[in-house]
């Protein structure tokens, strides 16, 4: 399906979940934020939220170390 | 040596954070703080504690939710203009220190209108005039020349200069200055003296009455802020929400903004002491804005691209763009060596597309001046 990820298209090929797209970006999901067409998807439900064509998603990481 | 200025201060009881640092936070006790109508130091301390570190996401859904109660789904945009590198200043981490070799630059009044007429022809209505400590080169007459050929053009005229007493204060806000920024960058009276070598900013307490004194002079902004990094973050951020709260309750008819500068590198090479990670930055964003729901908190280009667009409308509701921290360089006049290094280096038409992507308005002014 086709998400818009920080502002650039992103074909997610994995089964529609925040884990999985995180998983396909690479991004390390304890140092990572997410929001779907701007509303927070808590982390506790990354497993059962379903991402749908055209959403549009934020990933925010977390740089460690100041 | 001796020297002139006061160099040891306490703080005054209505800033001291102390009795809110004794304490040790809980998970319950940030449960309860994310419910809260009615927000104080108590709910900031719970916030700002380690145990908040795990609720992160609830602080940020909290922070969104109060962010677009009150200012909708805009971010009011700004962008600096450094007038003068000049500093008899001594403080370790700035890059205009008074013992960095860096060629030293002060614009000219020919060079002042271009550049605010390059700044305006971008599109913005808001600029933030810069200088070092108070020297010839750049003085209060200077100064008030330079906002009177800026409010000319700009809506709003805001200033981030030295401490000035309220007279001085006065003749800047009748030349046309509507906001001013002073940043305290630590309330922590041994840090303070540590990282302030030399110069009139030794004196903490003159710096920590300035605002109170621009808000008498007629400015009707203050903003503040603590350089994040040079002292215990929590100490910090509890002396600054205390700070905001009293200037609150004595100035209740004046606006305040609150920034979020955290240490980036600059010519001289300073490693912060107490450096904050974006996680935490973040934390601290939410916290204020929970506790503080009504008060514009800024972000400006020190911090990245990536952050910057994730933390727009989640608490954040102000933040620069297109800044150079060089003198001038807008224009065709431009100095080399910057105050600090600019991470979110995007123009600003690349910034209102990222923002519009997200659903949010760039506002160019959030006022008309009436009067000045
Ligand atoms: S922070 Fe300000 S006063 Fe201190 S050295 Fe830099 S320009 Fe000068």
């Amino acid at each position: 399906m086709n998400l818009t990820i920080n502002g650039k298209s992103h074909e997610h090929t994995g089964n529609g979940s925040v884990i999985a797209l995180l998983g396909e970006l690479g991004a390390t999901p304890e140092h990572s934020a997410v929001t779907v067409n701007s509303n927070i998807i808590f982390s506790r439900d990354w497993k059962t939220f379903k991402l749908n064509n055209g959403d549009a998603v934020e990933v925010l990481t977390f740089v460690g170390g100041g | 040596m001796d020297t002139p200025y006061p160099t040891t201060a306490t703080l005054p009881d209505w800033l001291d954070p102390t009795p809110w640092l004794e304490q040790s936070h809980t998970a319950a006790d940030v449960r309860h703080a994310l419910g809260t109508e009615s927000p104080n130091e108590e709910t900031l301390a719970a916030l700002l504690s380690p145990a908040a570190a795990e609720f992160l996401e609830p602080m940020a859904a909290r922070a969104q939710a109060l962010t677009r109660r009150h200012f909708g789904r805009t971010v009011q945009l700004y962008v600096p203009l450094y007038l003068s590198s000049w500093c008899s200043g001594g403080c370790a981490y700035c890059g205009f220190a008074s013992d960095r070799q860096t060629e030293r630059h002060a614009l000219d009044y020919t060079s002042v209108a271009k550049e605010l007429d390059a700044i305006k022809a971008m599109g913005f209505e808001e600029v933030l005039l810069l200088t070092g400590e108070r020297c010839p080169k750049a003085d209060v007459d200077y100064l008030r020349d330079c906002v009177r050929i800026a409010a000319q053009k700009f809506h709003n005229v805001a200033i981030e200069v030295f401490p000035m007493a309220e007279e001085e204060y006065r003749i800047l806000a009748e030349a046309g200055a509507t906001s001013v920024t002073m940043y305290q960058e630590t309330y922590h009276p041994e840090t303070y003296d540590l990282m302030h070598r030399w110069g009139p900013k030794k004196d903490m307490l003159n710096r920590l009455e300035a605002p109170a004194r621009a808000l008498s002079g007629g400015l009707r902004f203050a903003g503040l802020g603590a350089l994040l990094g040079l002292s215990d973050p929590q100490y910090d951020m509890l002396a600054l929400y205390r700070h905001a709260r009293h200037l609150q309750k004595t100035y209740w008819q004046a606006g305040l903004t609150i920034s979020f500068p955290r240490i980036r590198n600059e010519v001289g090479g300073f490693d912060a002491p107490y450096p904050v990670d974006e996680k935490m930055l973040a934390q601290i964003i939410f916290a204020f804005r929970i506790c503080l729901p009504d008060v514009p908190l800024v972000l400006s280009t020190r911090e990245g691209a990536a952050f910057r667009d994730g933390m727009a409308g989640l608490g954040i509701s102000k933040m620069s763009i297109a800044s150079k921290t060089t003198v001038g360089g807008y224009g065709d006049a431009g100095s080399e060596e910057g105050q600090f290094d600019v991470s979110d280096a995007r123009g600003l038409h690349e910034f209102c597309d990222m923002l519009r992507s997200k659903d949010l308005e760039p506002v160019f002014k959030n006022w008309d001046s009436t009067y000045r």
